[in-house]
């Protein structure tokens, strides 16, 4: 069979960035996994090599309801009522009871007027800004947000700054640089994904308030657990109902398959409805994938205890990496960041560990800036004491390996550079 | 042939300039006759058909500024060299940050 027309040089070109990837140990290899997500999964990796059973240390499942029986069951009962597929966007023919049920119960959860559905949260973040925002007003956003967030930015026409990471002082000064503006929208994630940490909501939306000045909080890596229901960083903070937009995800812990939203101010959203790209011109969520959302908030509205025990988890995992002698970055999410500063020794100690059966991965530059390299481990509900014991015995067996238990920073880079 | 054609611009008696600064100016302003006459009047056209699309159209020259480092890349432009440089740094910065999923 002939291939289809392709320019040889256009094979070169690319296959040329392919091997720079290569070459700069930035190439991304996917392991296939063989069986549901959990605590413990089974793993092909490399390619072809026999099924090998790892203790998941990486993954957003975090209440441990990606692979729960009742979330099982309300995705195949949804199947069977509602069917496979929409073939239509929302606003032609492709919008069921349960889409609008489910964007009820998210505002009741997150304690905001309105909610509307997008198959992602990449989606809606993408989206949002260019629905609510114009020429006239700007975009503030802390420096370290999430990827999507830098996307909507770019597309949307309102002006853009940024101020330094959690400075409120910094923030201050932008708002009143910024005061000529029609509108001026903080932007911040609730949890950063990459050093674990909480964005200083309260302060913000104090700040806010001020300046007369909007919030928005991508609450990704905090809906569902964060706050003493799991309503998030804006109960957490003690401004439930402050927040003037906030996007979230389905993808990790509600469930951890896919969808996300914008939930917020009533106009805010309505807006959305109107105006977001990516809501008019794409299928929303399947069917299936609602109603295992609608039995997830069902499960973590009955009860705290998954959001009580991975809050546990967190903590003995952070204690036993310290009485380790890891250097961790300290924080209160269920993000661990483990450092380790050195790109090959990020490397070399998420390999050694996977030998040991515990699943992790190191981050390095790009990803995290130059010098700042690190395993990132995650906690779920679904760790047992068990889990975390063999974790930590591999996590010592690894760092005696390449000595740098209990050395401080300085002692590593000095080992292994930056 | 045409005769040479030039046009006298008085600058104000307070400002001093040296020879970059002539340069400059002199640059801009042989930039401005070439935007407005020597590209041909298609423009024109163009503005007409956006006016009649119900567009509001507004232009003029602007600093355009551009950073490479591999194969990143970001342009921004302004009405200030201040301006463009900023809004430059301020797209290189939006991305400078780390981002993990």
């Amino acid at each position: 069979m002939a291939t289809a027309a392709l320019p040889a040089t256009f094979r070169d070109v690319m296959g040329a960035e392919l091997e720079a990837l290569k070459a700069a140990g930035l190439y991304k290899e996917e392991r296939y996994i063989h069986a549901p997500q959990g605590a413990e999964i089974e793993v092909e990796f490399p390619a072809g090599a026999p099924l090998k059973k790892v203790l998941n240390l990486c993954a957003n499942n975090y209440l441990g309801l990606s692979s729960h029986p009742e979330v099982l069951a309300a995705a195949h009962a949804g199947l069977d009522r509602r069917g496979y597929g929409m073939s239509s966007v929302r606003f032609i023919c492709g919008t069921q009871d349960i889409h609008r049920e489910l964007e009820n119960r998210l505002t009741e959860f997150l304690g905001t007027e309105d909610t509307l559905l997008f198959s992602s949260c990449l989606d809606a973040n993408a989206g949002v800004f260019e629905a609510i925002l114009s020429d006239k007003d700007v975009m503030i956003a802390d420096r370290l947000v999430h990827a999507s967030i830098v996307d909507g930015m770019r597309l949307c026409k309102a002006a853009q700054d940024t101020f330094k990471h959690s400075d409120m002082g910094h923030l201050e000064e932008k708002l009143v640089e910024h005061a000529d503006k029609r509108f001026r929208l903080v932007i911040t994630d609730g949890v950063f994904s990459m050093d674990g940490d909480l964005a200083k909501l309260d302060e913000i939306v104090a700040l806010c308030r001020k300046h007369d000045a909007m919030v928005f909080v991508d609450d990704s890596h905090a809906s569902g657990f964060i706050g003493e229901t799991g309503r998030g960083t804006p109960e957490r903070f003690s401004v439930l109902g402050k927040i003037d937009v906030i996007t979230t995800t389905f993808g990790k812990a509600l469930g951890g398959a896919s969808g996300g939203c914008v939930s917020g101010r009533r106009e805010i959203v309505e807006l959305c409805r109107q105006r977001a790209r990516p809501y008019l011109f794409s299928n929303t969520l399947a069917s299936v994938i609602v109603a295992a959302t609608l039995k997830v908030l069902d499960l973590v509205s009955a009860t705290t205890e998954r959001r009580d025990r991975l809050e546990q988890n967190a903590q003995v995992w952070r204690r036993l990496l310290t009485e380790a002698g890891f250097d961790i970055k300290a924080g209160e999410s269920p993000i661990v960041p483990v450092m380790l500063y050195n790109a090959k020794l990020a490397q070399d100690v998420a390999r050694d560990l996977f030998a040991e059966e515990v699943y992790v991965v190191g981050f390095f530059f790009p990803v995290v800036p130059k010098g700042q390299a690190r395993i990132r481990t995650q906690l779920s509900a679904a760790h047992t004491t068990a889990h975390l014991d063999r974790a930590i015995a591999a996590f010592r067996k690894v760092g005696k390996k390449h000595d740098i238990l209990g050395k401080s920073k300085n002692e590593i880079v000095d080992r292994y550079g930056l | 042939m045409l005769a040479r054609r030039t046009l006298e611009v008085p600058l104000p008696e307070s400002v001093v300039l040296n020879d970059v600064d002539l340069e400059l100016l002199k640059a801009s302003f042989q930039a401005l006759v070439a935007l407005r006459c020597e590209r041909g009047r298609e423009w024109e056209g163009l503005l007409r058909q956006l006016k009649e699309d119900g567009w509001t159209v507004r232009w003029g020259l602007t600093w355009r500024a551009e950073a490479k480092r591999g194969e990143d890349y970001e342009e921004a432009t302004g009405p200030t060299l201040d301006d463009a440089l900023a809004g430059l740094a301020q797209l290189v910065r939006l991305d400078m940050a780390s981002h993990v999923p």
